[in-house]
């Protein structure tokens, strides 16, 4: 753990502060004397903005930094998940009526965790094999998918804790958002996974290798299909199934993100991207 | 739903969960042994399995072929399963004995610069597995490297242990005090190298063909006389020399290689067509994600002589059974696009949400 004394670090403090004073905002808005103010709602709004507005300029400032797209270790996409996350929830709630915005103000912060403190920030040039048009769209649609399906394995969280319909009118039932969270990030999932496999046949002559980051992703490709033939199968007489496997999606997806690329058991063809 | 597609179902839920574990188990056991328990007679009737599962479904659900995008979802898995059949070890025997061609699924090349080559070699280079029906020439092998800034430096520690730093750049002088001697810095290397020239010992500078960095300096003595001395970065003991003088080179950090190059010609050598014999009929620069297509193989940049820069490696893999795995893969891709997120799009009740969404939006700002 070190702090980074740069600009590169304020900024990521900063959109730290501001997603979790957002969080904090949005639960204190929920006590019944501030929700009949409106306050806490909207204080939560506008410091979630502010905290998307500074992830973007540390994005930017990364990207400035480094001359290419900021994609090529855990500390860049973890910059890139935290900026990605407010327009997800935005797009959401907005359009699929899928809430869970105090959880991704968390995800948001917590995610800049390991990038403030754990990871170290110094640039790195791209190695022969990242420099390709291919680099910058598979990191993409996988950190997106990432994202979404965290924000499933939430909503299939409060399905287990509440087993019924959210609180808020205006949004589905807990197991359908889970449902269209997944049926959002599956595609982008699957992008993921055929993209890495094209580009591994350009630059290392096999388009499937057997490496562990590869089983690890296919592993939790593997799960949503999963969940997709279980819920088509039994339709929601096991709610509790299908969020159950919607949450080992993601710890599967957690394990691909963060224990392949850390830990040594795992070496192999990705393990340059720690 | 019927008893035999809820059987389909529970077996497909059953072989998707073993597929996810067998992924895990993998993971751990590594590449080496993970692909040799995917390509293992008992997985590949798994996988031979699986393909027959699939083609089941089709016949029990309907809505596999109404729906488009369950249909290229499903077709596309299959595709790649039957193009991975086709594309391993044993697909390759197959077609052996059905063509007669032999083709082998991946194999190794080393090439000197001005030489030709035309047999694949197993990993190990001890065993050639298969003469191609044409030879590969490589012209030249070099190494690109990023940009480095000069930050270059000569460390110095005097008798007395006065510590100096003097900038490792031509023509630079320090003197080390009154009375005391004065030093020089007279060339600097990227990559030094002794050769031998008609009996006598050349230094030279052989940028690009390994790493060696050096600095040259001379010493001027307070009564006039002069001598040189070498300074390595990676052997600092190396000649100390008996002037008490401690130098030490410090050059930027190793230089990071932006990419590697193998200029290569393809030559047609089958003996039954004499007009092509010999003749050049393909150049390309094989680099890393930008292979060389021809005759059935691909051909990747793989290794190289790290100590002179004179040969490369390039892996060869055959194009068997890859492209039935991309149209697999397209299929795939296009089918959850469809599926998942186009058809919702295209359904009216989407649009109409959109719209009255947008309606909202407008009254609230005309308020």
């Amino acid at each position: 753990m070190a702090i980074k004394y740069t600009y590169q670090g304020l900024l990521i403090y900063l959109t730290i502060a501001a997603y979790l004073f957002a969080f904090v905002a949005r639960i204190a808005g929920r006590k019944p004397v501030l929700r009949s103010l409106g306050e806490g709602g909207k204080a939560a709004q506008i410091l979630y903005l502010a905290g998307f507005i500074v992830a973007t300029a540390s994005f930017g400032y990364r990207w400035y930094h480094v001359r290419h797209v900021p994609f090529q270790n855990l500390f860049e996409v973890f910059i890139a998940m935290a900026m990605a996350v407010y327009p997800l929830s935005i797009f959401c709630r907005r359009f699929l009526r899928v809430g869970g915005e105090a959880a991704d103000m968390l995800i948001g912060a917590i995610v800049l965790v390991p990038a403030g403190f754990v990871f170290h920030a110094e640039p790195q040039r791209l190695p022969p094999a990242l420099q390709c048009w291919l680099f910058a769209p598979h990191v993409a649609v996988y950190l997106l998918a990432y994202v979404i399906m965290a924000k499933a394995a939430v909503q299939a969280l409060c399905q287990l804790k509440t087993a019924g319909d959210s609180t808020d009118s205006s949004l589905i039932p807990y197991e359908e958002g889970t449902y269209r969270m997944i049926c959002l990030g599956f595609p982008l999932l699957t992008l993921g996974l055929i993209m890495g496999s094209w580009w591994g046949k350009l630059a290392w002559g096999d388009y499937w290798d057997w490496d562990p980051k590869e089983l690890w992703g296919l592993a939790s490709w593997l799960v949503y299909v999963e969940y997709f033939h279980v819920r088509y199968l039994f339709g929601k007489r096991y709610p509790r199934l299908n969020s159950s496997i919607a949450i080992l999606g993601a710890v599967v997806i957690i394990i691909t993100l963060l224990w392949v690329n850390l830990s040594r058991l795992f070496s192999g063809l990705h393990s340059y991207a720690t | 739903m019927s008893k035999v597609a809820r059987s389909i179902m529970l077996l497909a839920l059953v072989a998707i969960g073993i597929f996810a574990l067998l992924s895990v188990l993998g993971a751990f056991y590594g590449a080496e042994k993970a692909k040799l328990l995917f390509n293992s007679i008992a997985l590949q009737f798994y996988f031979s399995g699986f393909f027959v599962l699939i083609v089941t479904g089709f016949m029990k659900f309907r809505s596999l072929l109404r729906r488009p995008g369950l249909f290229m979802i499903h077709a596309g898995c299959l595709l790649i399963l039957a193009g991975a059949m086709w594309s391993s070890q044993s697909g390759h025997r197959l077609y052996f004995r059905l063509s007669g061609n032999h083709k082998i699924p991946k194999g190794y090349m080393i090439i000197e610069e001005g030489f030709e080559e035309k047999h694949l070699f197993s990993d190990d280079f001890m065993q050639p597995l298969v003469e191609l029906p044409f030879t590969i020439k490589l012209k030249d092998f070099r190494i690109e490297y990023y940009d480095k800034p000069s930050t270059s430096v000569l460390n110095i520690i005097t008798a007395d242990g006065q510590h100096l730093q003097l900038p490792a750049e031509v023509g630079q002088t320090v003197s080390l005090g009154q009375g005391k001697n004065e030093i020089t810095v007279l060339r600097t290397f990227k990559n030094l190298k002794v050769r031998t020239l008609d009996g006598q010992r050349v230094v030279t500078d052989e940028e690009g063909t390994g790493f060696n960095p050096a600095v040259q300096v001379e010493i001027k003595q307070p009564d006039g006389s002069k001598y040189t001395r070498y300074v390595f970065e990676l052997f600092p003991d190396f000649e100390q020399g008996d002037d008490a003088l401690q130098l030490s080179f410090v050059s930027h950090e190793p230089p990071v290689i932006r990419d590697f190059l193998s200029e290569v010609v393809v030559i047609k050598t089958c003996p039954e067509r004499s007009r092509g014999d010999g003749k050049e009929i393909l150049s390309k620069v094989i680099e890393v994600n930008h292979p060389l297509h021809y005759g059935g193989y691909h051909f990747y940049q793989h290794s190289y002589d790290a100590e002179e820069g004179k040969y490369t490696i390039l892996s060869v893999t055959s194009d068997s059974g890859l492209y039935c795995v991309y149209a697999g893969y397209w299929m795939l891709c296009l089918g959850v696009i469809w599926h998942f997120w186009l058809r919702h799009i295209a359904s009216s009740s989407f649009v109409a949400a959109l719209l009255r969404r947008m309606d909202r939006l407008k009254s609230k700002t005309e308020k």
